[in-house]
């Protein structure tokens, strides 16, 4: 039992470490990537024209 | 006005002043026409009143070709190019004198080098794990670079049907919605360069194209320029799937009002779409190359507001060892935690395994979002590297 669980302690201290690390590693070396996807376009808000709620499912289904 | 001078003499236009000789250049702190020598100032207006070369819809530039990656770089002034702007390498070779299709709009640049070199030094500064020697990095080549851009205008119109999936408490509801919707998109950015790769220049934007001003060609002395080589036709299709692309989130967006979701798909769609303007534009950006291990960095930076984009080397050496000290602090006490709970659970035979298999599942989900880390910065790693360009350009 205190094989498994020094086992469990070394890989779930490493899984965190790395997760942490390699994060920490992003967020500083790969410089304008976090707003990548955060395209801005100088657009109109969205203008709805039909909305229809909880509606029967369509025939073509 | 009469004291500002302009000649062709063979090798592109080149703006003088007569006070002192010296050469104008663009100014993005002022946003006028500055002399290097005396410092006086001119605006733009004024300059271009006098550009004889300015009359028709093309501008003259020299053509420098670099060996290294391909690149094609057109002067504006009387300057030579001695190194290439995209890929840091000194291979470039002058082509040919050339006529480019002068484009309708422009945003100046409003960083300066100096600010750029700075936003980029500050940034390295706060790096963790950046080799000691990239830390007191010389830059070794700061260009300004005007982007070709193709802008689209588009309007755009959809309706959808969307499955929509509600699960509360063990009971799971599928419910079917529907939405028609219009909009209009105004200036939608892509690059016109085949050179720059489409994500780095994605990266780079967003550009606030409400500052577009009409071209001049004042704007582009002291900065190099692109041209393109992708026709506004060839883009279309790309325009029109970022518009749809955007539709489709602010549509995902109004739909999440209606419901408390856990899962939308949309099963139809029928989009119309009407391109109603495209427009030219020259858009500016800062590319600042370094070397690292025989290898050049090209860091660009958006020469409007300022974004830096890029991958920095890293230092693996202190990236291990850091997560093997880290590890070997926090093993121990992780360890003592489930010793403690396999104590606990010891007679309970079925509770044992479930709880082996738990953390399992939590340990490989950590290692896999650390590998997808390591893996995006060698994505943004080799864009921005001499290597990368050449891979790209070979592809042309």
């Amino acid at each position: 039992m205190i094989i498994v669980a020094i086992i469990y302690g070394i890989l779930l201290a490493l899984s965190i470490v790395m997760y942490w690390e390699t994060k920490v590693l992003k967020d500083s070396n790969d410089l304008g990537n976090s707003e990548a996807d955060y395209y801005d376009f100088a657009d109109r808000s969205l203008n709805v024209t039909a909305r229809q709620d909880r509606i029967k499912k369509p025939d073509y289904m | 006005m009469n004291n500002i001078k302009m000649n062709a003499a063979g090798t592109g236009v080149q703006m003088k002043c007569t006070a002192c000789g010296g050469a104008l250049f663009f100014d993005p702190l002022s946003g006028q026409m500055k002399c290097t020598y005396c410092g006086r100032d001119y605006s733009t207006s004024e300059v271009n009143a006098e550009n004889e070369f300015d009359t028709d819809d093309t501008i003259e530039c020299n053509v420098y070709i670099c060996r290294s990656c391909g690149a094609e770089l057109n002067v504006n002034d009387n300057e030579c190019s001695t190194f290439c702007a995209y890929c840091g390498q000194p291979t470039v070779v002058f082509d040919r004198v050339a006529r480019m299709k002068k484009p309708q709009f422009i945003i100046p640049f409003s960083v300066t080098k100096e600010q750029a070199v700075m936003s980029l030094r500050q940034k390295v500064s706060a790096s963790m794990y950046l080799p000691d020697n990239v830390k007191r990095f010389t830059i070794d080549k700061v260009v300004g670079i005007y982007i070709p851009y193709w802008l689209y205008d588009i309007e755009y119109s959809d309706s959808q049907y969307i499955e929509g999936t509600i699960d509360r408490s063990d009971n799971k509801t599928v419910y079917y919605y529907f939405r028609a919707a219009d909009t209009f998109f105004k200036n939608i950015t892509l690059d016109a360069s085949l050179q720059l790769d489409d994500r780095s220049s994605r990266l780079l934007e967003p550009y606030q194209t409400e500052q577009l001003i009409p071209f001049e060609t004042s704007y582009l002395s002291g900065f190099y320029s692109d041209r393109y080589d992708i026709s506004k036709e060839d883009l279309t299709g790309r325009a029109v799937e970022r518009a749809g692309e955007r539709f489709d989130a602010a549509l995902i967006k109004d739909m999440h009002a209606a419901d408390d979701f856990t899962g939308l798909y949309v099963f139809h769609k029928n989009p119309k779409y009407n391109v109603t303007d495209v427009k030219y534009a020259f858009l500016p950006a800062w590319f600042l190359s370094f070397r690292h291990e025989n290898k050049t960095y090209t860091m660009m930076v958006n020469g409007q507001t300022g974004k830096i984009v890029g991958g920095l080397p890293m230092d693996m050496k202190k990236l291990w060892t850091n997560i093997a000290i880290h590890t070997a602090f926090l093993a121990i006490p992780a360890s003592f935690l489930f010793y403690l709970l396999f104590y606990s659970i010891r007679d309970t035979n079925n509770g044992y395994f479930a709880f082996l298999s738990f953390p399992l599942f939590g340990i490989i989900t950590l290692l896999a979002k650390a590998k997808r880390n390591l893996k995006d910065l060698k994505k943004s790693q080799s864009l921005t590297s001499a290597c990368g360009l050449n891979n790209y350009s070979n592809q042309r």
